[in-house]
């Protein structure tokens, strides 16, 4: 008889006499210290054993991750940066997605690709076999090298990390983003890693979600999070996790009144709204997200090529929609600024961004503080809030 | 056999019989509950209530050292006024170990770190600079979490006040 075998986020001290005991009850897939949690696999039986273990604060299940793709093409103003010599240089961006692939926009005329993680099939190479991340990465740092800066990105000679978490189908488990968190924590300093893309999310499950501790926990390690607001929209209430933590920087879109294609769904008003449970305003901030043009994987998951699921423009970009492409637009921005005043803390930059907006007089939810515009962001001073 | 299940069915049809199994369900039922829940609950409202009879506050004790000067007739009304002090500190005290955060202020923190004189400048001006983070409150959502939550603790306060009085 085959036995279920789960996934658990298992909360409570990281020691190795706990850890024999866990050792004899299932496999140990992963430390998280930085949230003090271990990930366990264990048969379905062996979870009343876990639970009398002394200390153990709580235990979670794993949970799907989707990721969120919308398209969405506009540069905000970005040509300000251009003009004013900011290009988001030597910043890292860590991209938790389907993965990276090895496109020219990236590579040439410097490999921007400095790092890359594989959390799903253990490959040590760059790759995206499901074209999602790649698009993202393109968006907040491509640099249009096939299209002669057409299709250039926000930043575009900021470095990439490439963090997989999701598969070729892009879906994944929430277990695998917690390790790639960890990973990125545990090697901010080696690759400069000061932002960190998350165009993922999973129903709310409250702001206990580990998901939500750990992307709190690489706020305060430094790394400024941006999270997409998710396209369960136009409720509210709809904002998925870990884009309801009061921390990280939450982005929507701003053009979601179109219909647009979204994985197999056509949608409209897609974008996730708040406020949270917490009653919290979410988003942050809007960014266009609708028909967006970027980069594309030299693997794309061949499925959705048949079926013609993208929408591919001259051979090597394509266009996607979601609050996923409003994400690295923000990312993209930040590292522009980072670049130009490399002292920000997270909360100084998300101040920041509050205050380089244009309102589109929509709800609070909806918006956030409003539409990002990077001419506003670089002319500003730093502000210090802490 | 077959006259015993003529016999149960003569009786199924009898309705005194059917309302006395009827009654007898729900006082197995009620008293189920009564030991379960409600004669805990009693208990405990008894044991608090004691507490604030042998140690009152100004208003009992106030209450309780005019009672002598009042004329027999109105002593009664004094007592009466007593009880109900007594049962609302109960209350209150029962209530406030259910909701320990009640009273707390989410909204408003107290920033108790030194901080240079430009940033407090700026978190007395901007309402989305909170000593945990950069965000808004809603306060639509926030008054009607709150209201659910005076909802919640009337309705408790009435379920305890039935019990008080029901005994």
């Amino acid at each position: 008889m085959l036995m279920d075998i789960l996934q658990v986020i298992i909360e409570c001290n990281i020691d190795t006499e706990k850890e024999k005991k866990m050792s004899s009850l299932g496999k140990i897939k992963y430390r998280l210290p930085m949230i003090n949690s271990y990930v366990l696999e264990i048969p379905e039986s062996a979870l009343p054993k876990i639970q009398a273990l002394s200390n153990v604060k709580s235990i979670y299940k794993t949970t799907h991750i989707t990721a969120q793709m919308h398209s969405a093409r506009k540069i905000v103003k970005a040509s300000y940066a251009h003009k004013n010599g900011f290009s988001g240089k030597d910043i890292g961006i860590a991209i938790l997605d389907t993965g990276v692939g090895p496109i020219e926009d990236l590579r040439f005329p410097k490999n921007r690709i400095i790092a890359f993680k594989d959390f799903v099939n253990n490959k040590s190479e760059a790759y995206d076999d499901n074209g999602h991340g790649t698009h993202v990465a393109g968006i907040a740092a491509g640099n249009g090298f096939l299209s002669n800066g057409k299709y250039m990105g926000i930043a575009p000679e900021a470095n990439i990390i490439g963090i997989k978490v999701l598969d070729e189908f892009g879906k994944g488990n929430s277990v695998d983003v917690l390790a790639g968190i960890q990973w990125m924590i545990d090697n901010k300093e080696k690759y400069n890693i000061k932002i960190a893309n998350l165009s993922v999310g999973t129903p709310d499950n409250g702001i206990n979600d580990p998901l939500v501790k750990a992307a709190e926990i690489a706020w305060e390690n430094g790394i400024v999070v941006n999270v997409a607001a998710g396209n369960n929209g136009p409720n509210p209430n709809t904002i998925t996790s870990p884009g309801i933590s009061k921390k990280v920087i939450t982005v929507g879109s701003a053009d979601d009144n179109q219909k647009v294609q979204i994985w197999d769904d056509t949608l409209v008003n897609f974008s996730g709204r708040g406020p949270t449970s917490e009653c919290i305003v979410k988003p942050d901030l809007v960014a266009p997200g609708s028909n967006i043009i970027s980069c594309l994987s030299p693997t794309p998951n061949q499925h959705k090529l048949k079926n013609k699921e993208f929408n591919i423009i001259s051979q090597n970009y394509l266009q996607l929609s979601g609050t996923s492409m409003s994400t690295p637009i923000i990312s993209g921005s930040i590292a522009l600024l980072i670049q130009k005043y490399p002292d920000l803390k997270p909360d100084d930059i998300k101040y920041m961004l509050k205050k380089s907006v244009d309102n589109l007089n929509y709800p609070k939810n909806q918006q956030g503080w409003g539409l990002i515009n990077i001419e506003k962001l670089l002319s500003q001073e730093a502000y210090h809030v802490r | 056999m077959s006259d015993n299940i003529y016999e149960i069915a003569k009786m199924m049809q009898n309705k005194n019989i059917l309302q006395e199994d009827l009654n007898e369900a729900i006082n197995l039922i009620t008293g189920h509950f009564q030991k379960k829940y409600t004669n805990k609950i009693y208990d405990v409202l008894q044991h608090k209530q004691q507490e604030f009879t042998n140690n009152p506050n100004e208003h009992v004790k106030l209450l309780n050292a005019l009672k002598p000067f009042m004329p027999e007739t109105q002593r009664p009304n004094i007592d009466k006024t007593i009880n109900m002090l007594i049962m609302f500190d109960t209350i209150n005290s029962i209530k406030s170990e259910i909701n320990p955060n009640q009273n707390k202020n989410i909204s408003s923190p107290n920033f108790e770190k030194r901080v240079s004189s430009s940033s407090l400048n700026m978190r007395s001006k901007d309402s989305a600079i909170h000593e945990d983070g950069i965000y808004e409150f809603d306060n639509k959502c926030l008054q009607q979490e709150s209201f659910k939550k005076k909802e919640n603790n009337f309705v408790n306060e009435l379920f305890l006040i039935f019990i008080m009085l029901c005994r």
